[in-house]
């Protein structure tokens, strides 16, 4: 039976279950706890598009923009409710540290979260990467292990649509207690031809699993390689969190948008009783629930927990531990690109395909950080143009150079492990306000010494790659970049001495609030983290169906 | 007829040419075409730029020579053209002075010559960006007037879709692409450096209890 939410007149609300943010994470949540017949409220701070608003969007943006990967620009964002924007920076974020420039997230504040604009890669983690403290000496070992959540892990895979090898031998990892849903997508030449070099010296290229079918898979059309995975697809054929929205619309759930939560009542057992946010015109409303989730990733979340101080929690909710917003951690990158001597014509099928994980793990990792690299599929015509064009050409050779240059151009996107630590911290702005007068975050970053002795190794790797593919112009950015993979600022943990959530993304301060997703991620891995954050949003929901069956909330 | 008398007191400077061949842009350059991108409101109002008739046939003519192509869209032409009235407010005055290098004829070579003879190079590189890169300069939110149509999409279409669209069959890119069809290098061969030696480290054997697992449709049904 489904229970409705119940709206009174001044626009105040009652439900089971108050979801904040819409992306995959929450609206997975919702759309369980929803089927389940409890009665759940989706608030998204940001607007609701169309698919079709993005794409045309895209389409629209000018040469530079795209080719210099304006993902966010498409995405209009709400007057009340900002996200990053870099085209030109809107300074949203404020960045400081080291590293600050590292981490210049792109996420989105809109509908369906930040899955509009990704790459659908969806990766597991290695069983040793929840122990990493135990195993190598370094960062911090999950209170779950890899046991616990691989049922989590199938789970989301299958929600998800996801397409992986059913070849062992190609698995990242192999352990494995399911199938994946559907078979790999299958290689494009540039994959196969990139394998078949470098495999035999050890740098096992593996298929990407990916969100996404070569046939239809549920309401999702097939993948027809329109090569515009990020930053829209064009069809519907990679999953995003909009999917799982409307799947929580049909089974009950009611979401607003434009809804900016700011504050949270508490009660003398420090239970969460209900939470208020801004509306599109300023209002105040207040929804009263009996389960509360803040699936806004690692920087939202985090930022809202501070926010959110009040009597009770002088130094923000859930946070006892002081370790709210600390811990913060992406995959700072580097790129390298260079010109094979053979066509190999990349940008054939999804934007992204294969990817090298020889260097994904080893003893090595008591020393420095892992790597992989992806094997950029989008289609090098953009950068090929501008290098042609650079070179003054017309004509006939202006043509032949953009053929040329797009035919052997390789670009590795690769990613580095950082590891957690304290000091790369979130913290409230003193002087930034957003329009509502809430503070913007302040984070400070720095990769750590782990990452930085980390690219040592992958420049020594890009380096025999581009040899084996008779490179040339070889070029490895020097900056790292961010790769919108955000973790830490709420992590998990045993208890609340050093920790924020539990094994369940359970707060340790509030026994009906969860905070799952990427903020809960104890470890990095190297890997794109929508997939775990998955698994541990359907954890969560697992954890609040049964503490409304245990009669706990 | 000759472009030297052509005064084009108001066009930039060479080192902050738009699609300058050395990537150099003035900070004060770029301040200057946003805001007049800004008050254009980028995409959309491009095409409202007034250009009267004799200029828009002028343009279109100089641009099948400079580029060397015959098939160009003429409405594409003269969307191009008002967005280039918008970023360089003197931009007639460049296209009476590019026709004076083109009305000879010849090839893209030939225009590309006599403008360097005149140290116009730059006229011409840009009007070639534009069409090849679909937008009227090459900087962060310049006017938009074309994407699917681009130029640089032609080179490989028989390769390549242009992004967002695609070869309308599922699984089409596991077959073979296309031959290249022109030289690998250009403009001289390149011997590419020997592999050094490599030296991944591989990673152990998985420990963990579960086992890797073949597929079984039959059970995955079950959840």
């Amino acid at each position: 039976m489904v229970h409705s939410p119940v709206f009174k007149q001044n626009g105040n609300v009652t439900a089971d279950v108050v979801v904040i943010g819409s992306g995959a994470v929450g609206a997975m949540i919702a759309h369980q706890l929803a089927s389940a017949g409890h009665s759940v409220v989706i608030l998204e701070a940001g607007r609701r598009f169309k698919r079709s608003e993005f794409v045309e969007r895209w389409r629209n943006m000018p040469f530079y923009n795209r080719v210099h990967n304006d993902f966010q620009g498409l995405y209009p964002q709400s007057d009340l409710a900002p996200a990053p924007l870099y085209f030109p920076p809107n300074n949203y974020v404020g960045l400081n540290g080291p590293n600050g420039s590292a981490y210049q997230q792109g996420y989105l504040r809109t509908v369906g979260g930040t899955t509009w604009h990704w790459a659908a890669s969806c990766w597991r983690h290695l069983p040793v990467d929840f122990r990493m403290h135990s195993t190598y000496g370094v960062g911090r070992d999950w209170p779950i292990s890899y046991e616990d959540i691989e049922p989590y892990y199938c789970r989301a895979e299958e929600e998800m649509g996801v397409s992986g090898p059913h070849d062992v031998a190609l698995q990242s990892p192999s352990e494995r207690s399911r199938p994946y849903p559907r078979d790999m997508i299958p290689f494009g030449y540039a994959d196969k031809r990139v394998a078949e070099i470098v495999n035999p010296h050890g740098f096992n290229l593996v298929p990407i699993p990916q969100g996404r079918s070569i046939a239809p898979y549920e309401e999702r059309p097939a993948c027809c390689g329109n090569n515009n995975c990020q930053p829209i697809c064009p069809i519907g054929a990679m999953y995003s969190g909009i999917q799982h929205v409307e799947k929580a619309e049909v089974a009950g759930a009611v979401t607003l948008d434009q809804a900016v939560v700011y504050k949270f009542d508490t009660d003398e057992r420090n239970r969460i009783t209900a939470a208020y946010w801004y509306d599109a015109e300023r209002k105040s409303h207040k929804i009263e629930a009996r389960a509360f989730v803040a699936a806004c990733n690692g920087i939202e979340t985090p930022r809202l927990m501070l926010l959110a101080a009040n009597e009770r929690n002088p130094n923000g909710l859930a946070n006892s531990s002081d370790q709210v917003g600390r811990n913060m951690m992406d995959h700072s990158g580097v790129h390298a690109t260079f010109l094979a001597n053979e066509p190999l014509w990349f940008g054939r099928g999804p934007a992204q395909s294969s990817c090298i994980v020889g260097a994904r793990s080893g003893d090595f990792r008591s020393k420095y950080s892992a790597n992989k690299m992806i094997l950029n599929n989008i289609s090098r015509v953009g950068p090929a143009t501008e290098q042609a064009l650079a070179l003054g050409l017309v004509g006939q050779e202006l043509d032949d150079e953009i053929r040329r240059r797009a035919a052997r151009g390789v670009d590795l996107s690769i990613s580095l492990e950082p590891l957690p630590d304290p000091n790369n911290r979130l913290t409230l702005s003193a002087t930034r306000k957003d329009p509502l007068g809430l503070a913007c975050p302040d984070i400070h970053y720095d990769v750590g010494d782990y990452v930085r002795e980390g690219v040592q190794a992958v420049k020594d790797q890009v380096a025999q790659i581009a040899a084996l593919l008779g490179g040339t112009e070889v070029k490895v950015t020097t900056d790292f970049n961010a790769n919108n993979h955000i973790m830490g600022g709420c992590i998990m943990g045993e208890n609340n001495k050093d920790s924020v959530v539990d094994g369940w993304c359970r707060t340790h301060d509030h026994f009906n609030l969860w905070l799952p997703g990427g903020a809960a991620m104890c470890s990095a891995s190297v890997v794109n983290t929508t997939l775990s954050m998955v698994a541990l949003g359907l954890r969560a929901a697992d954890s609040i169906q049964k503490a409304f069956q245990n009669g706990e909330i | 007829m000759c472009s030297d008398s052509v005064d084009v007191p108001n066009m930039l400077p060479d080192s902050s040419r738009i699609f300058s061949s050395t990537g150099g842009l003035s900070r004060r350059r770029l301040m200057q075409v946003l805001s007049t991108v800004m008050a254009a409101s980028i995409a959309g109002r491009t095409s409202t730029v007034a250009a009267a008739e004799p200029l828009k046939e002028k343009f279109y003519a100089i641009s099948k020579v400079v580029l060397g192509k015959e098939n160009l869209d003429p409405v594409t032409s003269n969307r191009m053209l008002g967005a280039l009235l918008v970023v360089f407010p003197k931009y007639e005055n460049v296209v009476h002075l590019l026709e004076g290098y083109t009305s000879p004829g010849g090839s893209p070579d030939d225009v590309l010559k006599r403008s360097e003879d005149n140290q116009h190079q730059e006229y011409v590189h840009d009007l070639v960006a534009a069409w090849y890169t679909g937008t009227a300069s090459g900087h962060m939110n310049a006017p938009m007037v074309s994407y699917f149509d681009a130029l640089m999409y032609r080179a490989t279409k028989d390769a390549l879709p242009v992004p967002t669209y695609c070869f309308a069959e599922p699984g089409w890119w596991t077959q073979d692409p296309p031959e290249l069809g022109i030289a690998l290098f250009a403009p001289k061969p390149i011997t590419p450096p020997a592999p050094p030696p490599v030296a991944v480290e591989t990673k152990p054997a998985p420990a963990a209890p579960l086992h890797p697992h073949l597929p079984d449709h039959t059970k995955s049904k079950g959840h």
